[in-house]
C-alpha cells in the first residue's frame, strides 16, 4: 500500500515535472509564427519586424525558463505569435505601397506621352488647315448683286490691284486707278497678237479685276517710233481689243469693259529718249471710279 | 510606425494622470495599470481605420477588446502584474487589426492603380488601331 502510494507520487511528480517543463501550446504557435515569418518573402524588406518577432520570442522563451506555464510566458508566448504575423504583414504592406507608387509612376508617364502625341497631331492638323485655307485664299468665287457683295469685292479688288504692283504700275487719278502695263511685254514689235509670256500677267490682272463691277476702259498706246503716224491709231485698237478679249476669256464681265485705241497722240513723257518712247507702247485699264449708287 | 508614435505622444501625460489616479484611487478601486490609455488608444485607433469591416482585422480587434475587459477585472481582484500583460496582449492585437486593415486598403489602392495604367494603355493602343 505505501509502496504503490509512493509509486504514484513518484509517478506524479515526474508526470508534473515534465508536464511543467514542455512548452505551452502558445509558446509553440509562436515558435511556428516566427519560424514563417523568419521565411516569408513578405518580410524580407522588414527585417526591423522580424527582429522585433524574435525579441518576443525570446521574452517568452526566459519566462518559460523561468516559470513554465506561468500566466507570463503564455501572454508573452502570445505577444510574439502576433509580432510574427505583424511582421509578415508590414512587409506586405511596404510591398503594396511600392507597388501603387510605381504605378502611379507609370501612368503620369504613359500620360503624359499621350498628351505630346495629341499636341503633336493638333498641330498637324493646324498646319494642314492652315495649308488648304492658304490654297482655297488665291481663288475667289463670283459675288452675287448686292450691296454687300459689292463691299466685299471692292475690300477684296483693292488688295488684288495692290497685288499687282510687281508687274504693273498701278495708280490712281482723275480717271480711276490705272493699271498700266508695259506693251513691249505684252506684244511684239508692231503685232497685236498677245505674246505667250502675256497671259500669266494678264491672268493675274483679270484675277484681281474679275470679281468687281466696276466699268473698265481698256486703252491701247502704240509705239510711235517705226511705225507710220496712221497706223498707230488701229494697231492700238487692236491691242487694246487683243487685251480685252483676253480679260474676257479669264472671267472679266465683257459688259463692263471697251476697248479703245489712242494712237500715238497721247505720249505719258517725251520720246526724246528710248525710254520715252518705250513708255508709248502701253496699254492702260483703267477701274472707273466707283459712282454711288 | 504610427502606432508607436501614438504610444509615445499619449505615454508620457497618461502616465501621470494613472500616477494621480494610483494615489486617489487607492483605497476604493484597485488602479488599472499605466499601460490601460495606450491600450484603450490603440484599440480606438484600429476601429478608426475600419479593422471591423475586414475579417481578419475584425478577429483581432474584439480578442483586443475582450483582453482589455480580462485586464480590467484582474486589476480590480489585485493582480496587477497579469493585468499589464493582459493590456499588452490586447494592445498588440490592437495593432495586428490595425496593419491588417491598412494592408487591404493598400492592397486594393495598388490593384487599382494598376488598372487605370492598363486602362490607358488600351486607350493608347485602341487609338492607334484606328
Amino acid at each position: 500500500m505505501r509502496t504503490s502510494l509512493f509509486t504514484l507520487s513518484l509517478v506524479s511528480l515526474t508526470a508534473l515535472a515534465c508536464a511543467s517543463t514542455a512548452p505551452s501550446p502558445e509558446l509553440l504557435d509562436a515558435r511556428r509564427a516566427y519560424e514563417s515569418a523568419r521565411v516569408a518573402p513578405e518580410a524580407r524588406y522588414t527585417p526591423d519586424r522580424v527582429l522585433e518577432a524574435k525579441q518576443a520570442l525570446d521574452r517568452a522563451e526566459y519566462a518559460h525558463e523561468k516559470e513554465p506555464g506561468s500566466y507570463e510566458e503564455k501572454s508573452l508566448a502570445y505577444i510574439a505569435e502576433r509580432r510574427a504575423e505583424l511582421a509578415i504583414v508590414y512587409g506586405q504592406y511596404d510591398a503594396d505601397r511600392r507597388m501603387r507608387h510605381t504605378a502611379d509612376a507609370q501612368y503620369k508617364a504613359r500620360e503624359d506621352v499621350l498628351r505630346r502625341e495629341a499636341e503633336a497631331n493638333a498641330a498637324e492638323t493646324r498646319r494642314v488647315l492652315e495649308g488648304t485655307r492658304a490654297t482655297l485664299g488665291t481663288v475667289q468665287g463670283n459675288p452675287a448683286d448686292g450691296q454687300q457683295a459689292r463691299q466685299r469685292a471692292d475690300s477684296g479688288n483693292a488688295a488684288a490691284l495692290s497685288s499687282l504692283n510687281q508687274i504693273a504700275r498701278v495708280e490712281d487719278d482723275a480717271r480711276g486707278t490705272v493699271i498700266t502695263l508695259d506693251g513691249s511685254l505684252l506684244f511684239a514689235a508692231n503685232k497685236s497678237e498677245l505674246l505667250p509670256s502675256a497671259r500669266q500677267k494678264l491672268d493675274d490682272v483679270a484675277k484681281a479685276l474679275k470679281d468687281g463691277a466696276e466699268n473698265i476702259t481698256v486703252l491701247g498706246h502704240a509705239d510711235s517710233q517705226g511705225m507710220k503716224a496712221e497706223a498707230n491709231p488701229r494697231l492700238s485698237q487692236e491691242r487694246a481689243d487683243a487685251v480685252r478679249a483676253y480679260l474676257v476669256e479669264r472671267g472679266v464681265a465683257p459688259d463692263r469693259m471697251k476697248a479703245v485705241g489712242a494712237g500715238a497722240t497721247e505720249p505719258v513723257s517725251s520720246k526724246a529718249t528710248p525710254a520715252g518712247r518705250a513708255d508709248g507702247g502701253r496699254i492702260e485699264i483703267v477701274v472707273e471710279k466707283r459712282r454711288a449708287p | 510606425m504610427t502606432f508607436l508614435q501614438d504610444d509615445r505622444a499619449v505615454l508620457a501625460p497618461l502616465r501621470a494622470l494613472g500616477f494621480a489616479a494610483l494615489l486617489v484611487a487607492c483605497s476604493s478601486t484597485r488602479p488599472l495599470p499605466p499601460n490601460y490609455a495606450p491600450t484603450r488608444a490603440a484599440i480606438s485607433a484600429a476601429d478608426a481605420v475600419g479593422a471591423d469591416e475586414q475579417p481578419r482585422a475584425a478577429l483581432h480587434l474584439k480578442l483586443a477588446r475582450d483582453q482589455l475587459v480580462e485586464a480590467q477585472a484582474l486589476a480590480q481582484r489585485g493582480k496587477s502584474e497579469e493585468a499589464s500583460l493582459a493590456l499588452d496582449c490586447a494592445r498588440t492585437d490592437a495593432e495586428l487589426a490595425l496593419m491588417v486593415a491598412r494592408e487591404a486598403q493598400a492592397r486594393a489602392d495598388a490593384a487599382r492603380a494598376k488598372e487605370d495604367v492598363q486602362r490607358l494603355g488600351n486607350a493608347d493602343s485602341a487609338r492607334s488601331a484606328e
